[in-house]
């Protein structure tokens, strides 16, 4: 048995490694490649980086639909599932992604955390603040995260914390992510933070940091920040630039602004 | 390829595969006494080399007389202070390697006086040393090699503790650029200078067995009878023969240079002792003849003579044997 796993193995070498490359310099050979590599050596590993691959090249569905077509024709795994999951809940397919969810946890041991990051997801995409909070309150206790889902959670924790206004909290965590890389999240954390502490000049070098997010994303702080500065004037703008780019997450944002007491 | 060759290939993969796994255990291990349990998660946190062997590692032993297994991955985020723990995490590699030096190390020492166990105990010792010091040098290069400041290498991980400016991760075009930089540095060999510093060092600091010393003795007692200075050969095989008195070809080469100097009751005494050890070889018995001539003791030397010709065998006649044999001897052992 373990003769034969490292033969094929083996044979999959010159596919997995030629894929790698080529997925690392993005060319197209890319997935094909590893395809075929995981066709003859069967690791989930090298299913997940074409899996990858599919989805940053060709979108969601493409990639869901391998996902889906491995997980019917080859073995059950976990991670696939996890991963194939987190595409259809991209493609805004929730129902699927649940089930892909049960499906997941029910292969078996994920030791990518693929399954955990797709639980965490489908929180946040409830809609329901106290389902991000339980699955948040969850995963902060485990120390077995992979580093994206860690990063994750304290992203949230750091949102969280300007919520309440808790600005010592919040500076804190964004200093922390800090600590292990840049994060344009906690730069504009950390812009609220230096705001109330009526350092603007930092507040604005930590803003300047904080080009490389998506504009929605970058709003998006940015009006959780005005709403933990009280500062009614920037939070409208905040949120009307939210709008203009991206009306579902200006929707969220006004879930939000509800559940603080607030209105639009 | 002789056995020997495979039997010293064999021991080389099983001594990497084993300095490879220590080496990813430590990283996952650490990781997960520090608080990063997604090592454990991954399934490393295990002595078990297929745990950690990568197959592309494995075959570059081949090609590239070096290998590597699959990094373990740590996630920051787990730690309480993410700097100080990944610099502990990144430093428990090279120090497993050393750590494992220090065991050969210390083996070598328990392994090294081969000449005072009787066979076939001794002869296992004199085997088993020289494959740990191979198991020594490979895991000093490998923490070396280790703490080069290159991703993915240990020593890339090192910086950031130096540097605050510098964040703990790095991008995958730097790894992949900085392992090609690597692979080409390992296939030119343009590591080898530093490579054969190393294994000088080591071999400075590595405890000789008997069997080393006893080989450099012999062979300067080889040179020194070349060279013509007989005084300096009977020292360097005397000393050759107290660590190793059982050394046939030790006995029958201080005869012959005690012959040389004229010393033939020494060298009788010699070519006994070779003829104790090994009674089968005629040589030997040849040689005791011509002592025991010189001695004036003729019908001791035929007696010596017949016995060399009786081992010879019958296809083989006395004059046809001892003249090239005295000659290849004359060629080969004496001045």
């Amino acid at each position: 048995m373990f003769l034969i796993r490292w033969a094929r193995t083996l044979l999959a070498l010159p596919f997995v490694t030629a894929g790698r490359l080529a997925g690392t310099f993005k060319l197209p050979a890319a997935v094909p490649l590893l395809k075929i590599g995981y066709a003859v050596g069967d690791n989930y590993e090298v299913a997940l980086q074409a899996l990858s691959l599919l989805f940053t090249t060709y979108g969601p569905q493409v990639a869901h639909a391998q996902g889906r077509a491995w997980l019917e024709r080859r073995r059950c795994g976990a991670a696939i599932a996890g991963f194939t999951g987190l595409t259809a809940l991209t493609a805004e397919d929730v129902d699927e992604a649940r089930a892909l969810l049960d499906l997941g946890r029910g292969c078996g041991e994920d030791p990518t955390g693929m399954t955990d990051l797709l639980a965490m997801g489908l929180a946040a995409r409830s809609g329901d603040p106290r389902d991000v909070s339980n699955i948040i309150h969850a995963l902060q206790q485990r120390n077995d995260l992979p580093p994206m889902l860690s990063r994750m959670v304290l992203s949230e924790r750091m949102e969280n914390a300007l919520a309440r206004r808790d600005f010592a909290e919040a500076r804190a965590l964004a200093m922390r992510m800090l600590d292990i890389e840049e994060s344009p999240s906690a730069r504009v954390i950390l812009w609220a933070c230096e705001r109330k502490e009526g350092r603007s000049l930092t507040a604005d070098e930590h803003l300047a940091a904080a080009v490389n997010l998506p504009p929605w994303h970058y709003w998006y702080l940015r009006a959780e920040g005005e709403f933990a500065l009280d500062n009614p004037q920037g939070l409208e703008e905040a949120r009307r630039k939210v709008y203009e780019e991206n009306e579902k997450m200006g929707q969220h944002f006004d879930r939000f602004l509800a559940l603080q007491g607030q209105t639009a | 390829m002789s056995f020997a060759h495979v039997i010293v290939l064999a021991v080389l993969l099983a001594g990497f595969a084993m300095s490879l796994t220590a080496h990813e255990f430590a990283h996952a291990w650490t990781a997960y006494l520090l608080g990063d349990g997604f090592a454990k998660r991954q399934g490393r946190v295990s002595l078990n080399p297929f745990r950690h062997l990568s197959l592309l590692g494995t075959l570059a032993m081949f090609v590239l007389h070096f290998g590597w297994a699959k990094p373990v991955p740590v996630n920051l985020y787990n730690f309480k202070r993410p700097r100080l723990y990944y610099f502990l995490t990144s430093l428990a590699g090279p120090a497993a390697n050393l750590l494992l030096a220090g065991a050969c190390w210390g083996a070598m020492h328990l392994t090294r006086r081969c000449y005072a166990v009787d066979a076939p105990w001794g002869s296992l010792l004199e085997a088993v040393h020289p494959l740990l010091f191979l198991m020594l040098l490979i895991n000093v290069i490998l923490a070396a090699l280790n703490l080069l400041p290159l991703p993915p290498l240990d020593g890339s991980k090192i910086w950031p503790v130096l540097f605050r400016s510098v964040r703990p991760t790095f991008s995958g075009k730097a790894t992949w650029i900085s392992v090609g930089l690597l692979v080409a540095l390992l296939w030119t060999d343009s590591l080898d200078p530093v490579f054969n510093r190393i294994r000088t060092a080591v071999h400075a600091i590595a405890p000789e067995s008997d069997a080393d010393v006893y080989e450099r003795h012999y062979m300067a007692g080889l040179v020194a009878s070349s060279d013509g200075d007989l005084e300096l050969a009977d020292r360097q095989l005397t000393v050759a023969l107290a660590l190793h008195p059982r050394s046939r070809d030790a006995w029958a080469m201080r005869a012959c240079v005690r012959s040389d100097r004229q010393d033939h009751a020494g060298a009788l005494a010699d070519i006994d002792q070779a003829i104790a050890l090994d009674p089968s070889d005629p040589e030997f018995h040849d040689h005791r003849a011509i002592y025991l001539e010189w001695l004036s003791r003729p019908d001791d030397a035929n007696t010596a003579r017949a016995l060399a010709t009786a081992l010879r065998g019958p296809a083989e006649g006395p004059d046809a044997a001892d003249a090239p044999d005295e000659q290849e001897r004359e060629d080969t052992e004496r001045p």
